[in-house]
């Protein structure tokens, strides 16, 4: 099952990108977009924030999409007492041979796919804790690192409502995150097939398509999708456009934007455009998709 | 392996199908660009023509078609040497066919400006392409279409233009005053070029600081009114400042010195060994004058008493009427008579040598005075030509009399100097005014009130001071007379009504039955003394060749009563 990324050619990738959305379909009716995002955020490497309000399957999304990559999840449900040693790991006392010593003990973060679910309820020192995991894909107990295992993405959601006793993520928290995903309510067709799917028989089961392996080689390949240089160049203009203090930035930008896009933002803009590209059957990148 | 030679195949395609698109492009430009500069030449020449309607200036009627069509060729022809890049092509193929950046990328990575990458996305890539740029046509991406609305402009701005070019442009016929005033200028200042010429032939013959000045401010005022710029204003100004120029240059009062020298032709005229002298001085040949009196001089020592004593009286005789008008020319022939009285031929010699000189600083004189008496007459044309020409620019020389109005008056006031312009009257020049215009009078007898201008007579009679005067003259406009023109014309002696003039033509009474049956009470020895005076007076005062006054002079002594 496992494919090298020497040995993946873009049909194989437009293959493998179509049947994980078709398997994860199978559990999430509509939300194509959201499905399309988490997929593009996977395949750059980067992590999701899904916000909606409870209900809508964000946790259900995630936790099918780690069972199609066929990738190791766990759950993680913020709290305002949750310790970042809650889930990072902390080293406990254990005995081997009649000797005792600290043995490390990993926490949630140690996996392929993790859900933190309502991460803006965490305090902040429990968020900067995942912020290494997030950024280095390693975390540091008592002075050592461990380096979190690969694939790693983390797949934040939080609730728009309810904001009582939580812990708005901050800008530099929020740029860690390659794509930030409404999640809507479903259509009435949407809903009509939840309930048809859900309430009747047996619930539908997925299979794996793919491997960490795989996603690694698809990764590695999205990142070969030639983008010429005048999209390019329209990406950075797009970026640039969103900072304030640029004399060329639109004036909506001037009067509604305290902080433009980062660097980070331009590399995801043009990652994701690749992936939605390849994704899209083409295999070059086109200015429109950097817009959009 | 099987994909190499697709690749190729792929990316000549491509190659191929961009070259004719470029050509497709190229073609689509040159339409394009082509109505574009018609318009933009349109606008030009719309801009212009209404310019031309509130400003000074006319706009050549054939240029107007060569301002659009000769920038639509300009931009034709750069277009058809333009050679766009494969770069460009590609992008403007993207955006014309909605290829969505794929020949752009195409372009980039078979051109080796994009990193291909270690997978086979190049290959796909060209593919996908060649694939797409398959399936349409170039002129699909480029239609040689021209927009409505750039062809609706195009017919408007030509309407336009049309009917500016074609409707009456009131500002035209005040470029048209204004050049035929700057015209009337650049003549006179060509005038004035050819008069300081001549002055200068003429300081050759005399050399004089006087005569340089002359020479000096006639070619500062044709500089002046050569200026492109200058109006009739200011050209008027400049030559009357000119005038003034040359009034300040002074200098002895022409008619007395050449008075004086007559009086001194007379008197050695009468001595046998002075009248070749006194022949030269009657001719006005002054210098070989003074070369016979020098030698005179030479030969005082083989005179006789008797004729050193008749030569001494000549002299002293002329020195008392030379004394009056040229007290320094009186003196040096005082000194002369003194001398041969006194039998010393030496100092005879020296005294005859001395007044030889001084006869001949006199004809410089008098020849820098002649230049003087010329370059104001010539001004004084000049002004009075200009002044009417900006007259009839303006609009205000309408119904006036216009040129140079000669009288013949027999009953006019002379009034020489004067200014005057006055409505004309009567039927063939002939009629009554009182001038109040521009002009200035010049010349004898000229009747007031015949018309603007210079009016030059020549047997003016009455005598009506203060009072208009009644006179018969022609317009040379509209009689065909000329006038004098020493510079333009330098050949031409005076001619009246179209008549040239015979210089063995009486100047009698054409009429001298209406001379004897008049109803004149005073005696004409009377008035004779005061005519003469008055004639003599006119010669001092105006600018006449000397052998015109001659002429004059002639003309009054024949009629003296004594004879």
């Amino acid at each position: 099952m496992a494919i090298a990324s020497s040995q993946l050619a873009p049909a194989d990738f437009i293959q493998i990108a179509r049947s994980i959305e078709e398997e994860v379909g199978k559990i999430i009716v509509g939300q194509d977009e959201v499905v399309r995002g988490i997929l593009t955020c996977v395949l750059a490497g980067g992590h999701a924030l899904l916000e909606g309000v409870p209900g809508l399957g964000k946790t259900m999304l995630v936790r099918t999409l780690s069972e199609v990559l066929d990738l190791s999840f766990s759950r993680l449900q913020f709290t305002p007492d949750l310790m970042p040693a809650d889930i990072t790991g902390t080293n406990v006392i254990s005995e081997d041979g009649g000797l005792r010593g600290f043995q490390f003990q990993p926490g949630p973060l140690f996996a392929n796919l993790v859900l933190a679910d309502e991460i803006n309820r965490a305090t902040p020192k429990t968020q900067s804790a995942l912020l290494e995991a997030m950024q280095e894909q390693r975390v540091t107990v008592a002075k050592t690192s461990y380096p979190l295992e690969r694939p790693f993405f983390v797949m934040a959601t939080q609730n728009p409502i309810e904001m009582e006793g939580t812990y708005p993520l901050p800008e530099a928290q929020l740029d860690r995150f390659f794509y930030k995903l409404n999640v809507s309510y479903p259509s009435e067709d949407e809903l009509l097939r939840i309930a048809q799917r859900t309430t009747t028989g047996r619930p539908p089961e997925v299979r794996p398509v793919a491997d960490g392996p795989t996603v690694l080689a698809m990764l590695e390949l999205a990142r070969e999708v030639p983008i010429a240089e005048p999209v390019l160049k329209f990406a950075v203009r797009l970026t640039t456009r969103t900072h304030p203090d640029r004399p060329a930035s639109p004036e909506s930008t001037r009067r509604y934007v305290r902080y433009g896009a980062s660097p980070r933002g331009l590399q995801s803009l043009v990652l994701g455009s690749k992936i939605r590209a390849i994704l899209e059957g083409r295999f070059n990148v086109r200015r429109r998709a950097a817009a959009v | 392996m099987a994909v190499m030679p697709m690749h190729n195949a792929d990316r000549s395609e491509l190659w191929e199908r961009l070259t004719v698109l470029g050509r497709v492009l190229k073609l689509q430009q040159i339409a394009i660009w082509t109505v574009r500069l018609l318009l933009v030449g349109l606008a030009i020449d719309v801009v212009w023509l209404a310019g031309s309607r509130v400003l000074p200036y006319i706009v050549p009627t054939t240029a107007l078609p060569a301002v659009p069509l000769g920038l639509a060729a300009l931009g034709a022809l750069v277009l058809a040497f333009w050679q766009p890049s494969r770069a460009h092509l590609a992008r403007r193929a993207d955006r014309a066919l909605g290829l969505q950046e794929r020949l752009t990328t195409a372009v980039e990575l078979q051109s080796g400006s994009l990193d291909a990458g270690g997978g086979d996305f190049a290959g796909l890539q060209l593919h996908d392409a060649v694939s797409h740029f398959r399936r349409v046509e170039p002129i699909e991406a480029f239609p040689l279409r021209v927009a409505p609305r750039e062809l609706a402009a195009l017919v408007v701005l030509t309407a336009l233009a049309a009917g500016l070019a074609v409707l009456p442009n009131s500002m035209q016929q005040v470029v048209r005053q204004r050049e035929q005033v700057q015209q009337t200028v650049r003549q006179e200042a060509e005038r004035l070029s050819k008069q300081a010429d001549q002055v200068q032939a003429a300081g050759l013959d005399n050399p004089g600081e006087d005569v340089q000045q002359v020479e000096q401010a006639l070619r500062d005022a044709a500089r002046a009114l050569e200026q492109r710029s200058l109006s009739g204003e200011e050209a008027l100004a400049a030559l009357a400042a000119l005038e003034q120029r040359l009034q300040g240059l002074g200098g002895q009062n022409g008619a007395e010195l050449e008075e004086a020298l007559s009086s001194l032709a007379g008197s050695l005229a009468r001595e046998p060994n002075t009248r070749q002298v006194g022949t030269s001085l009657a001719k006005g040949d002054y210098r070989q004058a003074a070369e016979e009196l020098r030698q005179v001089g030479r030969n005082a020592e083989n005179m006789s008493p008797a004729e050193r004593q008749r030569l001494a009286r000549s002299m002293r005789q002329a020195g008392q009427r030379a004394s009056r008008a040229n007290p320094s020319l009186g003196q040096s022939l005082n000194q002369s008579a003194n001398a041969l009285e006194q039998d010393n031929p030496s100092e005879s010699q020296r005294a005859l040598d001395q007044t030889a000189g001084q006869i001949e600083r006199s004809a410089g004189q008098l020849q820098a005075g002649a230049e003087r008496e010329r370059a104001q007459s010539q001004i004084q044309q000049s002004r009075g030509t200009i002044s009417r020409s900006v007259q009839q620019a303006q609009g205000q020389g309408q119904g006036q009399g216009q040129g140079q109005a000669q009288g013949r008056g027999q009953t006019g006031a002379r009034q020489p100097g004067a200014q005057g312009s006055g409505a004309e009257g009567g039927e063939d020049g002939q009629g009554q005014g009182q001038g109040q215009g521009l002009g200035q009078g010049q010349g004898q007898g000229a009747g007031q009130g015949q018309g603007a201008g210079q009016g030059e007579g020549d047997s003016g009679e009455g005598d009506q001071p203060g009072g208009s005067a009644a006179g018969t003259g022609s317009n040379p406009n509209t009689r065909g007379d000329t006038i004098y023109d020493p510079i333009l014309s330098p050949r031409q002696d005076f001619v009246d009504s179209g008549q040239g003039f015979d210089p063995t033509q009486s100047f009698g009474n054409p009429n001298p039955e209406d001379a004897v049956r008049n109803d004149a009470q005073v005696g004409y020895s009377q008035v004779h003394a005061r005519y003469q005076e008055r004639a003599v007076q006119s010669l001092e005062n105006s600018y006449i060749p000397i052998g015109m006054k001659d002429l004059v002079k002639d003309y009054f002594t024949s009629l003296t009563p004594e004879k």
